[in-house]
């Protein structure tokens, strides 16, 4: 049974594409979720009839059409996950990522950071997270050439420079 | 990356271990910023001495370290680089200065004459900056928080003690509770009254654990018993550091906890400087224990190879001081019960795999050979050995805090032992004949000299300070009694590498127990010079894998590499080096001073020095009769030569023909200073072209008078002229602004030709000290490596 359309929002991307997403699909983002109370705060105060039976349209000027398809995907799959509150958990660490999210997010840097930055934007910590996670297992166990080069990363240090903080870094390092 | 904004790449940071950070910080200018904040940062509160190896480094620190504090976020540091000059360095004189050591901490070094209450409202400053940024969750982390002593006491506004520890239980709550601390490690308090241990242990066990540190595997205590039972909370438990002033106590129950760890670190200080006391009481345990297993399980053989098993530590700090006081402090007129024993660690500790040994150690009981006995079944064991420190214990009695004035390990009775200082020599020449099997050092430590810590000047303080009270109508013969300086050669003050040792040694040749200890063939053939110049040589020269080398005067001697012809080169001309930064002046010149000496040999001499002009005339033998006139001056008087001393020639009358001398001037050159001018000078003269066992053979009074005869035929020789303008002396004498300069300079150009052999054969080597000198090891354009003298900065490792 389709939803109706007071299950559902409508999220206008930055190329102005539409997508209709059920509410508590898209609650994952705790931004979208605020901007729906609120609305429906509004509303219930005000006059009831002025939302009854209308779409909310919620524009998302700094998501692309491409990358939305990507965190309704997520959000999508993950609607019936409890995620840890952020207010009260520390981030753990030692958590791998989840494989879903894991092969999800295997997708080429720019989409991938435009994922994090949407999930930034969009308040949806669990695939900020996730999509820092693969960032940093990019980043284990590589030399600095090799970050340089995965991350297509400028050196803009002088070779005194580098051994400079090479040296003072010396001691923090974990031998 | 770049399109990541940086409060995201922060989350990204956080996910990162250590190791990737530092890579990262490497990366891009942008990354180093963002990196800095989450490196490891140390916090060090003390207001004493800190003898605490830093970090895995493990080096030892000899430094004065009044407060510590280094934390990334409020990118404070400063270049060391600035610090190498050596102008720069020599006229430190700021009460203090925020130091970025090599290891990583930022030190506020604090000097004996510094204004106290700067520091006070700067510590406090900066104590108040730290609180504050934790609260605020700037994302400190720290890897290790060091307190000694009671440092807050120095805080005006807390006036007892006790209140002074309860701000550290202020900075223990807050830091437990604290969410934005990553990666801690290590908490250390050190010496605090016992009332603080059960606070302290309250928070430490209930709230750090509480709070996941589950890093946390170092942990500190004086009370040894409170770790007796080991929880599942202390699983990653790997160190124990005790740290005590009175006796160590022990439980049968600890047994358990000392089976795993790696790390056993064994301080003392004050009266109670006996280590082995400790390991005597586990040595009973475990025997108790091993009885029990043997009655209870004598079918299981497994059990019982277990409890005979011997502690597998990766580190080993023993400190242990064998001294009457101690024997007399514990009614025990047993000298051997406390005697360094070696069976007793061979019993409890598997020498073989242990790679870090840091010793403390001495003997001062007249015809005591421990020390030797230990030595020499110490060497053979060492077969993994990869660090190696050793402190001669009793130097360190002259070492005063900043504070309070007085002594760290204060002890008369090993500050009038001095003359007892050659023994080393000696021990250590049979510990490394012995040849340390391992193949694999990497550090090779030995502090014989108490003057290793940075601030020369603070090792004659006490003296000083007496002399100030008393100067006026004080005698010479006060003096020298104050001053523990009799009437004996003056190389017996300066002690290293001194060829008449011998004959004021302790030693008695005829003392049976010295002969059942070491064979015959040990006294007469293994101590023997060339033998031990030639297997020192190669030994130290095939410990490939060696980064940090320091060793004590003496063995300099050995060396065989510096001729008189070189050494000439170098002092008369000027050096053409290019990496050494204090050679700047040529040493041409000469300067000669007259003095007259009253007793006990009446000889009336010159002595020169290579200030002024004429030196070109001088012949080496010359080189050594000045410099052992020249050390016996120093043995004597204490005098400090700068460009006042040497340009005021009635000073020397002052001291040597009135009868009530008085001192005005404060002594500064330190004896070991001296001793290496000397050991250079001695080295380089035709009058040791004979054979070192002949030399031996000198005794003092022949020494003596046969400098006398010698000087009577030099009289006057060059004598320092009067009339010369007292502007044209100072420049010459004041060249690099500080009076130790050209002697250093002079020093260190004769040392190339070694440090070139040494840095050659050694191509890890990092840091050499030889001489009391500091050399770091760089590369140049050409990827040659070579050593760069920066010899005030012994402080900064």
């Amino acid at each position: 049974m389709a939803p109706s359309p007071n299950d559902t929002v409508v999220l206008l991307s930055s190329d102005h594409q539409r997508f209709v997403v059920e509410k508590n699909i898209i609650n994952k983002s705790i931004v979208i979720k605020n901007i729906i109370e609120e609305l429906n705060g509004a509303a219930d105060s005000d006059d009831p009839q002025d939302l009854e039976g209308e779409q909310i349209e919620i524009p998302v000027g700094n998501v692309r059409s491409s990358v939305m398809t990507k965190i309704i995907e997520w959000c999508k799959h993950h609607r019936n996950t409890t995620f840890p509150d952020d207010d009260f958990d520390e981030p753990n660490k030692s958590t791998p990522i989840d494989d879903w999210d894991k092969k999800f997010l295997e997708v080429d840097q720019d989409m991938l950071y435009e994922i994090i930055l949407a999930a930034n934007y969009l308040n949806i910590q669990p695939l900020l997270d996730a999509g820092c996670k693969v960032v940093a297992e990019m980043i284990k166990g590589k030399g600095v050439v090799e970050i340089r080069n995965t991350f297509n990363i400028v050196n803009d240090f002088s070779p005194e420079e580098e051994e400079a903080i090479r040296k003072e870094n010396e001691w923090a390092e974990d031998r | 990356m770049d399109q990541l904004p940086d409060h995201i790449l922060q989350t990204v940071l956080f996910y990162l271990d250590q190791q990737s950070l530092c890579n990262l910080a490497l990366v891009s200018k942008r990354l180093l910023l963002q990196v800095k904040i989450r490196l490891y940062s140390k916090v060090l509160l003390s207001d004493t001495v800190l003898l605490e190896p830093i970090r895995n480094t493990r080096l030892p620190s000899f430094v004065r370290y009044l407060y510590c504090l280094d934390y990334y976020s409020h990118q404070r540091r400063k270049p060391t680089r600035a610090l190498q000059s050596p102008a720069a360095s020599t006229h430190f004189a700021n009460d203090w200065s925020s130091i970025n050591s090599a290891n990583g901490w930022s030190t506020l070094k604090v000097r004996a004459n510094s204004n106290r209450d700067t520091i006070t409202t700067l510590l406090i400053r900066k104590w108040v900056a730290f609180l504050h940024s934790i609260q605020l969750g700037n994302g400190v982390f720290l890897r290790q928080i060091v307190v000694t002593g009671s440092p807050f006491f120095l805080f005006p506004f807390f006036q007892s003690l006790s209140q002074s520890d309860s701000s550290i239980l202020v900075l223990l709550q807050n830091l437990s509770s604290c969410k934005n601390i990553h990666s801690f490690k290590n908490f250390l308090v050190c010496n605090s009254p016992q009332d603080f241990t059960k606070k302290y242990n309250d928070i430490y066990f209930n709230k750090f654990k509480k709070n996941n540190h589950a890093t946390l595997n170092n942990i500190l205590s004086y009370s040894f018993s409170k770790l007796s039972n080991p929880t599942k909370n202390l699983s990653s438990l790997h160190t124990i550091q005790l740290k005590s002033k009175t006796p160590l106590k022990l439980k049968y129950s600890a047994l358990k906890i000392l089976k795993r760890i790696q790390h056993l670190e064994i301080y003392t200080t004050h009266d109670a400087l006996n280590g082995l006391n400790f390991l005597g009481n586990l040595l009973k345990f475990k025997n108790i224990n091993k009885n029990i297993n043997n009655t209870n399980n004598t079918n299981n053989t497994n059990n019982t190879n277990n409890s005979n098993q011997k502690m597998h530590l990766k580190t080993f700090l023993l400190t242990h001081l064998h001294s009457k006081n101690f024997v007399r402090s514990h009614q025990n007129n047993n000298l051997d019960t406390f005697s360094l024993n070696f069976n007793l660690i061979n019993d409890l500790i598997d020498l073989n795999s242990l790679q870090n040994l840091e010793l403390r150690i001495d003997c001062i009981v007249p015809y005591c050979y421990c020390l030797l006995n230990f030595f020499i079944k110490l060497a053979p064991k060492l077969l993994s050995l990869k660090k190696l420190v050793i402190y001669k214990l009793s130097s360190l009695t002259s070492i005063n805090t900043y504070l309070s004035g007085q002594t760290l390990i204060y002890n008369p009775q090993l500050v009038h032992n001095k003359r007892i200082n050659p023994l080393w020599e000696k021990y250590l020449r049979v510990f490394f004949l012995n040849q340390i099997p391992s193949k694999n050092l990497e550090y090779f430590f030995i502090f014989l000299n108490p003057s290793l810590e940075s601030s020369q000047n603070n090792m004659l303080q006490l003296s000083t300070d007496s002399l100030n009270n008393s100067s006026i109508d004080s005698t010479l013969e006060d003096l020298e009694n104050y001053l523990d300086i009799s009437d004996t050669p003056p190389t017996d003050q300066l002690n290293h590498g001194d060829p008449t040792i011998l004959n004021f040694t302790e030693i008695n040749p005829d003392d049976q127990n010295f002969h059942t200890m070491i064979s015959n063939d040990l006294v007469h053939s293994k101590l023997n010079f060339t033998a031990f110049k030639f297997i020192f040589n190669n030994w130290i020269l095939n410990q490939k894998n060696l980064k940090y080398l320091i060793i004590p005067d003496f063995i300099q001697l050995y060396f065989p590499q510096l001729t008189n012809t070189s050494f000439n080169n170098l002092i008369f001309k000027k050096c053409n080096c290019l990496h050494c930064k204090l050679s700047f002046h040529k040493l041409n010149t000469f300067k000669s001073l007259q003095f007259f000496d009253t007793n006990p040999f009446f000889f009336k001499c010159s002595i020169a020095f290579p200030f002024l002009s004429q030196a070109e005339s001088l012949n080496p033998l010359s080189y050594y009769i000045y410099s052992v006139v020249f050390d016996y001056l120093l043995s004597r008087s204490q005098i400090k030569f700068n460009s006042t001393s040497l340009n005021d020639l009635s000073f020397f009358d002052i001291i040597f023909e009135e009868k009530n001398p008085s001192f005005h001037n404060i002594p500064k050159l330190n004896p070991s200073s001296a001793a290496s001018i000397r050991n250079i000078l001695y080295k380089n003269t035709d009058l040791l072209a004979g054979s070192f066992l002949e030399f031996l053979n000198y005794p003092p009074k022949f020494y003596l008078t046969t400098l006398h005869e010698l000087l009577s035929h030099h009289n006057r020789l060059f004598f320092f002229s009067q009339s010369q303008s007292q502007s044209q002396s100072q420049k010459i004498c004041e060249c690099n602004g500080h009076e130790l300069d050209l002697i250093i300079t002079a020093i260190i150009h004769t040392m190339y030709p070694l440090i070139e052999e040494i840095v050659q054969n050694l191509p890890k080597l990092d840091i050499l000290v030889l001489n009391n000198i500091y050399f770091k090891i760089l590369v140049d354009t050409n990827g040659k490596r070579f050593a760069e003298p920066i010899y005030d900065l012994y402080y900064e490792f």
